[in-house]
């Protein structure tokens, strides 16, 4: 297969099988071109010959049927020989009960490959997007979510394809070889149909596909428009504007109805045509096998048998022809899927994306044994931060310690969360002796927890929510729930338990979607702090939660991180969260101007009035 | 076969599949389909009253289509008419007339089919765009409540997904299989009139056919329903997957979340493979009656010749007919797949759109001016085992004049939100009236009231589409002039001005990215060019962050101006602004008046503020 050495000879970033050195950067180098769909061919190179064989087999002896059919009526019925017909009829019987049970295996095995091939592609793509080393994904779920189905499903639809499309394709070539070994009139006659059918269907199948794109693309965006209409239901209600919600959508659904129709007629056109050519066919077939009977050169049978050749040739020959079709939305998935791993910076071959490897690699967040409890790093050192609108930052998070950053302004605060992230190549922010870098920030995610200020919550129970990364020592199963309850005391969220109608078996969806935002933030921070994370740095976590709860947080969480190994940095300018910390550093012009506690600093006007929102 | 392939577990049941993933087989054990779905009659008498609507199209597709399956049938007929021209030895005229009938009869049959099909199609189409608008018409209504309890996941499959699945079926199966199925019963009918002889063969095959229709969608149905649930959690286990890759790289889930994927994943791809070990199944039973018949039509023919002295011709035809109908009787059986779980998505649709009334006015009232009067208002969301109301709202009268502005305070849980709902008309009261401006919410207009009263909740959404339609959901008339004094009005004028194309930049979902501070900026703006007499402010600019509270503030406060406004306080610097603040606490105000006063009477509220202001 000439494709294999092609891509063989590609720079593959992924040659190594050692999993993680190997692909551990895959962003930094150029993407290889690897066909998505050469991939899948390659992975059942052995099974496709026996399965193309086997279908072979199959379409052949459909095509017997007929000329068998003409046989018996011409040796049998016509020349009265009841023995004949009865024996031919068991024939038959016999001969298609063997057929279909080659079939089943043929049909079992190319489909096992499909659907394979569907949930390989499907967790490939999954396990690219998520992967901390692919490039950051910069498409809307949505499209991720149709690339991983729709599209991945299309692609494979390659293995329902090929086992069915070149043996169909041979038969139909054997039978005009017979019919032309009869009649070289019927050969020519079979020839025309042929091209005829083929000229019909490339003239039509490239208008027709991009007609179905056109369809398919309007259809979509008349689909994005009402999920979009859906999830902003909240703030349409509010508003009160659903009529006017329902009269935009009606336009996408009309515009979307309009391309469907004319797609509708070009398919009719597009059918119609091939039955054109078949007919024309059968009329010509006809005409010259009818003519030679009559002239003596062949039986009633073979004249049946032909008929029927040449009708189930050009019945084959109109399923064939819908391939190009289905090829061309095959191939365009197929690229999809590729374009979407190449953005990521991956390929389709990458062994780090095999189903094999993602189902029993663990998550790499530096530790030796996961779940362990970490011992303390010696807490967080920033030293010269520069990024953003940072001006040199220089500070110490000593662990026993829970240390405020207070930003006079925003960006501030956002940098040196962006910092402490480790997101770029140098960043000037250490943990122990350890810089905090893109490459290394993955390593040290088991001592360092930065919690991301927007709250995202994953479908599970409350305290699963809150073991996410619980050291391994806390039980999950219920047995001993006292380290989930310190954890939720500590986001002042014990009134949940109460509320929840379940405790902690409470099941919470997808996003949070059961609970409010101060609930959601409120669990989010719970997660966090039960994570037990030997460095935790929170921005804002009590921006969702009202005056009265935010004084119970803040007493309550300075309490329990308040630990001689433990580290926490509070980026926040909530004056509860201030007045509990041991010490706030006070950022001023992207550096520090000021140490001290938060009494201290209220003496200074431009302090008090920054906290007093 | 490839390792990889080995290790999906092909003959374990879905329940060994999702043995490691407690949450993926909650998913699919607890799957609440909280909204309505209709029985397949209900569905169908659905779908056929519409057609009904365009009774003319109706018929004029049903005429097309069985003059093409007549037509198809009459070829196998002519065929075996040029058998009996060649066995009478008529002449070469005969045989070319012969010739020219067939092509006659393909070309009748290629026209009509061209017709059918594009006309079948164009029905569906028209019928499905139609449905999908009702969906959404009544999905835009569906209650807040249903959507907090079920999440919006099943009303979003409802207008995307099973959309989409009956879409695709309109576009081919249901063209092709309607085209098939005429040209079936139209064989039949053909083969019975050639010859008495041959109803023997419709009478004992075309009841096989049927019991194994049935037998295969009995099996495949719970295995489907299996399946697409299956696939519904893992669509939702990506899309909040990567919603969420900030949290889950933080906190480095990322392959417990793709392995999450990956089990739903395996489980469907394990469900279809079982489907598919039934269509082997099916096509070894259906393997009897077709060779069954092939053998009757071969032996009844002997008969017919030798006994009822009926010419080959006849036999041919027959044998032609037969023949012919073995592809299309099995493409039938096949597309029943298709057809089922189109048909679920058509129970799903209907369901939505014939259980759930289409929003009506309840009367003709509109409200005369901007004050609002409670009585005896309260609320409870639904019940517990014992029966008792879990109560969220004890009775409250309230009475807030035209132009007042009142703050909401209290703890989470103490009812704020559900009170801020109440008095925006959102949401209904268990008991007790709401007016505003002396009209009954329960027996008013509701496009007034709808245009009189609007919440803004913490809930931020930037709609698809340019900056300027995202704005016009708000007033469609207004014009670009109008839509930047909206702007400026919440001071976004100036990020504005910077986007590449002014107002009509895209933004939402595959747009340019808001911040949650220009989105909320959005939502006042929108505010501002509604233009309502009320406004409720649900946590409108709590969930800022840290950047930008004080502009949010200001733009509320600017927005604010001249209606009748409810802040739900978080700050309680919101609260010390309004007119008159109610503290709430377990469903109850416990304490209400204007700042100064409560701040003197020394109550819960004095508290709260001492602490707040750090002045303890």
């Amino acid at each position: 297969m000439g494709w294999d050495s092609r891509v063989h000879d590609s720079p593959s970033p992924s040659s190594g099988r050692k999993a993680a050195p190997a692909v551990a950067d895959p962003a930094a180098t150029a993407v290889p071109r690897v066909s998505v769909m050469r991939s899948i061919v390659r992975n059942h190179r052995r099974s496709i010959p026996w399965i193309m064989a086997t279908s072979a087999f199959v379409e052949a002896v459909d095509m017997l049927v007929p000329i068998l059919v003409g046989i018996i009526i011409d040796v049998g019925i016509v020349r009265g020989s009841l023995a004949i017909t009865l024996l031919g009829a068991a024939g038959i019987f016999v001969m298609r009960l063997i057929s279909t049970w080659v079939w089943t295996l043929m049909f079992t095995a190319s489909q096992r490959a499909r659907l394979f091939e569907r949930h390989r592609l499907r967790v490939a793509v999954t396990g690219a997007v998520l992967d901390p080393r692919s490039r950051p994904i910069e498409r809307p779920a949505g499209e991720v979510l149709s690339i991983a189905t729709s599209d991945a499903d299309k692609a494979s639809d390659i293995m329902d394809m090929l086992p069915w499309a070149f043996p169909a394709s041979a038969v139909v070539v054997g039978s005009g070889v017979w019919l032309a070994v009869l009649d070289p009139w019927l050969g020519v006659a079979t020839l025309v149909g042929i091209a005829v059918m083929v000229l019909v269907i490339r003239v039509i199948s490239p208008v027709l596909s991009a007609r179905y794109d056109a369809q398919q693309s309007r259809a979509a965006d008349a689909a994005a428009t009402a999920t979009d209409l859906v999830h902003g239901l909240r703030v349409l209600q509010g508003l009160g504007v659903q009529s006017r919600a329902r009269t935009q959508y009606r336009r996408r659904s009309r515009i979307a109805l309009d391309a469907a129709l004319v797609n509708a007629r070009y398919s009719g056109v597009s059918s119609g045509l091939t039955t054109l050519v078949t007919a024309a066919m059968m009329a010509a077939v006809v005409i010259i096998a009818a003519q030679r009977t009559v002239a003596g050169d062949m039986t009633i049978g073979t004249l049946i048998a032909v008929v029927g050749v040449a009708r189930s040739n050009m019945g084959m020959l109109q399923g064939l022809s819908g391939i190009p079709i289905w090829w061309a939305s095959m191939s365009t998935s197929a690229d999809r899927v590729r374009r979407l791993l190449a953005d990521l910076g991956r390929t389709v071959d990458d062994p780090a994306l095999t189903i094999g490897h993602l189902a029993t690699a663990r998550d790499e967040r530096g530790e030796a044994r996961p779940g362990e409890r970490r011992a303390g790093t010696g807490g967080l050192h920033l030293r010269g931060v520069g990024a953003g609108s940072l001006q040199g930052l220089d500070m110490e998070v000593p662990d026993g310690r829970v240390i405020a950053l207070a930003c006079a302004d925003a960006r501030d605060a956002d940098a040196v969360v962006e910092a402490v992230s480790g997101r770029a190549e140098h960043t000037g922010v250490h943990l122990g002796d350890t810089e905090v870098t893109s490459s290394t920030r993955f390593a040290t995610r088991a001592d360092l927890l930065v919690e991301p200020h927007v709250v995202d919550l994953f479908d599970g129970t409350v305290r699963e929510q809150l073991a996410t990364r619980a050291p391994a020592s806390d039980p999950t199963d219920g047995s001993d729930d006292s380290w989930a309850d310190a954890a939720l005391h500590a986001a002042g969220a014990d009134d949940l338990l109460r509320i929840l109608p379940e405790g902690y078996d409470t099941r919470i969806l997808d996003r949070g979607a059961n609970l409010s935002g101060g609930q959601r933030q409120r669990i989010a921070l719970a997660r966090a702090v039960a994570s037990d994370a030997p460095v935790l740095v929170l921005q804002d976590p009590t921006t969702a939660v009202d005056a009265v709860t935010e004084q119970h947080i803040a007493e309550a969480l300075v309490a329990a991180r308040r630990v001689p190994d433990r580290a926490t940095l509070l980026v926040t300018r909530a004056p509860a969260l201030l007045r509990e910390a041991d010490e706030v550093l006070y950022v001023r012009g992207g550096r520090i101007t000021a140490r001290a506690d938060h009494q201290d600093l209220m003496d200074r006007d431009d302090y008090r009035e920054m906290v007093r929102r | 076969m490839i390792p990889d392939m080995a290790a999906v577990r092909w003959d374990h049941e879905a329940e060994d599949v999702l043995e490691s993933d407690a949450t993926a087989r909650r998913q699919l054990d607890e799957h609440a389909q909280i909204l309505p779905i209709a029985s397949v009659g209900t569905s169908f008498s659905h779908v056929g009253r519409r057609l009904l609507a365009h009774w003319p199209s109706t018929l004029l597709t049903l005429l097309v289509v069985i003059g093409g399956a007549v037509a198809a049938a009459w070829m196998p007929r002519l065929i075996g008419g040029a058998v009996d021209i060649v066995q009478d030895r008529a002449g070469s005229a005969a045989v070319w007339r012969q010739g020219g009938l067939i092509m006659l009869a393909g070309v009748l049959q290629a026209v009509l089919s061209a017709l059918g099909w594009a006309l079948v199609s164009g029905m569906g189409q028209r019928v499905l765009a139609a449905m999908r608008e009702d969906v959404i018409d009544r999905a835009l209504d569906l209650p807040a409540q249903t959507m907090e309890v079920t999440g919006i996941g099943d009303a979003l499959s409802r207008v995307a997904d099973d959309v989409d699945v009956t879409a695709r079926a309109v576009d081919n199966v249901v063209p092709n299989l309607i085209q098939m199925g005429f040209y079936v019963v139209v064989t039949l009918i053909g083969m019975a009139t050639l010859s008495p002889w041959l109803l023997i063969l419709v009478v004992v095959v075309v009841p096989m056919y049927a019991a194994t229709g049935v037998w295969y969608l009995r099996r495949t149905a719970p295995i489907y329903r299996r399946e697409r649930v299956a696939m519904g959690a893992r669509a939702q286990g990506l899309l909040s997957a990567i919603h969420g890759i900030p949290t889950v790289h933080a906190y480095g889930i990322e392959r417990r979340e793709t392995r999450h994927v990956a089990v739903l994943s395996e489980t469907a791809a394990v469900l279809a493979m079982r489907v598919m070990g039934l269509v082997t199944r099916v096509v070894k039973i259906v393997v009897w009656p077709e060779n069954l018949s092939i053998a009757l039509v071969l032996i009844l023919g002997y008969a017919m010749v030798h006994v009822g002295g009926a010419p080959v011709g006849l036999v041919t035809a027959a044998a032609l007919y037969l023949i012919s109908l073995l592809w299309p009787m099995m493409n039938l059986l096949f597309s029943l797949d298709d057809v089922q779980s189109a048909v679920a998505s058509l129970t799903r649709m209907v369901g939505v759109i014939e259980s759930i009334d289409p929003a009506s006015s309840p009367g003709e009232e509109v409200p005369a001016d901007a004050s609002i009067r409670l009585r005896h208002v309260s609320h409870a969301y639904g019940e517990d085992a014992d029966g008792t109301e879990r109560t969220v709202l004890h009775p409250i009268d309230l009475d807030i004049a035209p132009g007042e502005s009142i703050a909401l305070v209290g703890a989470s849980g103490a009812g704020k939100s559900t009170l801020a709902a109440i008095i925006t008309g959102t949401l209904t009261p268990r008991h007790g009236t709401v007016l505003h401006g002396c009209a009954d919410l329960a027996s008013a207009d509701l496009e007034s009231v709808r245009h009189h009263a609007v919440i803004v909740s913490q809930d931020v959404h930037v709609f698809r589409g340019t900056l300027a339609e995202d704005l016009q959901l708000a007033r469609p008339e207004a014009s670009d002039e109008e839509l930047w004094a909206a702007l400026r009005e919440v001071e976004a004028d100036a990020w504005a001005e910077l986007l590449p194309r002014g107002l009509d930049t895209e933004v939402g979902e595959k747009g340019e990215r808001l911040t949650a501070e220009q989105s909320q900026q959005l939502a006042l703006a929108r505010v501002a060019l509604r233009d309502p007499a009320v406004l409720v402010l649900d946590e409108a600019t709590a969930d800022e962050g840290s950047s930008g509270a004080r502009v949010l503030e200001r733009a509320a406060t600017q927005v604010a101006r001249d209606r009748t406004t409810v802040i739900v306080a978080h700050r309680l610097s919101q609260a010390k602004e309004a007119d008159r603040i109610l503290v709430m606490a377990d469903g109850r105000v416990v304490e209400q008046g204007p700042h100064a006063d409560l701040v003197d009477h020394g109550g819960v509220y004095a508290e709260l503020w001492a602490a707040w202001s750090g002045n303890d």
